[in-house]
């Protein structure tokens, strides 16, 4: 645990970055993890192949917030091809983790799900 | 509290496992799955070991004690729910139990009309099945309120049981003890409300038969349905005691060896009541196993059971609801409630706090318990649930308590 909670986690669970709406998105993405009650949602505005804006909201643990806050960082600005190549891993490396106990995953994957959606949707 | 249940912590091997840097296990999860007794692993592993054999086949030594233990197993079982083993389905778990009924007599007792009345306090196991099967018939599915204070509305209860529509109350189906708040329903009297309109009464005792005393004549009910894994016996063994009246209505829904008196090409008949509901190879050792619970659990005394857990829910609630930026749910009456201590923490969400907490060297569980629609009605997003057997102690609750104060540090909650 006292891996888990680093103060980066801690400090985007807290302060999440790009939290809110946007006006008018060109892709909005919903992922939700029905068992532990989380849910995010993405909105993104998509030009030329290129990612050029994101926001976010939803409800959700430590983990799942930080996650979503982190990837809006990671995706702005990316390719599509980028954001296919987009893992866990490079998220839990901003994070400051190495591993993640199974039951915590699902908590880390959801935003991730989510863009991923864009990926499914420009194939 | 006897000396038995007073000394019982040193039967459970696993309570003296250290996690995290030799902290010592406080387990506070039994109402997902209790801990086991060694009577009860050893019981399992004599069975494999001295006496395996497949059961009413081989006219053999293996096989006749096979059998016997079998038989006695589960006479055991339905005594200790007050009923005799010809009322004793048994089934994987609760879940499985109110399928069979599901399946096995609402698909072909329901019609458009007639009604199916559930609550929303209901764990998924006692709602989905009768959404289902009601889609599938046409049957209307009605859900009781549940109060602010987290009580069963009984006059909600009333209104649908008497109905001003024509339909037919074909079915009441509740739970004794709620998994996710611990409210104990009125069983009886709602048993008896809804026979009073016909009704079949079927009781989910998954979290009530590890710490009440069960008499199923005394309940009233058509079913009583229980999971072994969550009273001290094997996972994968369960059932349900039923009345002579559903039982003569219920068909069977496996088919196959064990359940069949005579099969022909043109026609099969099947075995009487209730090993016809019984297909395929038992589960002779999870039986044994939960036989062994059941002894050992009245060996501890189940009233005794019960007054210790009022103690243990007693002491939790005083002793969380100190605990500031934390919301308890349910009711504050103790006497309402059973096995379980269900709470929010202001700002923290459920699984990071039962992070933390097993830091710490504490198991609790942190979601929504399997209770949807109770948790969606209150606006719960996730909650956190700290739950008791007979093995629980006051120390884990100080374990708990104390932990409590390390998350709120780590969220700089004040």
């Amino acid at each position: 645990m006292n891996d888990l909670y680093q103060e980066v986690i801690l400090d985007h669970a807290q302060h999440p970055r790009n939290f809110g709406v946007l006006q008018s998105p060109t892709h909005t993405f919903r992922e939700m993890n029905a068992s532990c009650g989380d849910m995010v949602e993405f909105y993104l505005l998509v030009q030329d192949n290129k990612i050029l804006e994101v926001k976010w909201r939803g409800v959700g643990c430590a983990i799942s917030t930080a996650s979503a806050s982190i990837v809006s960082e990671m995706i702005q600005g990316l390719s599509l091809e980028e954001v296919r190549k987009l893992d866990a891993i490079h998220v839990m490396k901003r994070m400051g983790i190495s591993t993640i106990a199974p039951t915590r995953e699902k908590c880390l994957m959801i935003p991730i799900k989510a863009v991923k959606q864009l990926d499914m949707d420009a194939k | 509290m006897n000396t038995q249940l007073q000394n019982c912590r040193a039967d459970f091997p696993i309570l003296s496992r250290e996690i995290h840097d030799q902290k010592p296990l406080v387990y506070l999860d039994s109402a997902a799955t209790s801990q086991k007794p060694k009577v009860v692993l050893d019981a399992i592993q004599e069975y494999y070991q001295l006496h395996n054999a497949n059961v009413h086949r081989g006219i053999h030594v293996l096989g006749d004690e096979s059998t016997h233990i079998f038989h006695e197993s589960r006479q055991r079982i339905a005594q200790f729910f007050g009923a005799t083993e010809n009322q004793l389905i048994l089934t994987r778990n609760t879940t499985e139990a109110l399928n069979l009924i599901a399946w096995g007599w609402a698909l072909d007792h329901l019609s458009e009309k007639d009604v199916v009345i559930t609550t929303e306090m209901e764990h998924h196991s006692n709602f989905v099945p009768w959404q289902e099967v009601c889609k599938r018939t046409g049957a209307k599915f009605e859900v009781v309120s549940v109060t602010q204070e987290g009580l069963l509305d009984l006059q909600d209860l009333s209104l649908k049981l008497h109905r001003k529509d024509g339909l037919r109350v074909k079915l009441v189906a509740v739970v004794h003890v709620s998994n996710a708040i611990g409210t104990r329903n009125p069983v009886e009297l709602i048993a008896k409300m809804a026979h009073e309109v016909g009704a079949m009464v079927v009781i989910d005792g998954a979290q009530s038969a590890p710490h009440l005393p069960i008499s199923f004549p005394s309940l009233g009910a058509d079913v009583f349905a229980f999971s072994g894994h969550k009273m001290l016996g094997p996972m994968g063994i369960g059932g349900m005691i039923v009345s002579q009246h559903m039982l003569e209505q219920m068909n069977p829904v496996l088919f196959g060896g064990g359940m069949i008196d005579e099969v022909t090409t043109d026609l099969t008949t099947y075995a009487d009541l209730p090993d016809r509901f019984i297909a395929g190879t038992p589960d002779v050792a999870g039986a044994v196993g939960l036989a062994k619970a059941c002894a050992y659990l009245t060996h501890l005394n189940m009233n005794d059971v019960e007054q210790y857990d009022r103690e243990l829910v007693v002491y939790t609630l005083e002793k969380i609801s100190a605990v500031e930026h934390v919301k308890i749910l349910g009711s504050l009456d103790s006497n309402k409630r059973v096995g379980s201590v269900a709470f929010l923490l202001d700002g923290v969400h459920a699984h990071d706090v039962a992070q933390v907490l097993d830091s710490e060297g504490v198991a609790v569980r942190s979601g929504h318990h399997c209770t949807m629609p109770l948790h969606r009605k209150f606006a719960w997003a996730a909650s956190t649930r700290a739950s008791f057997s007979v093995y629980s102690t006051k120390t884990d609750v100080d374990v708990l308590v104390s932990g409590l104060e390390k998350v709120k540090s780590v969220f700089n909650l004040g």
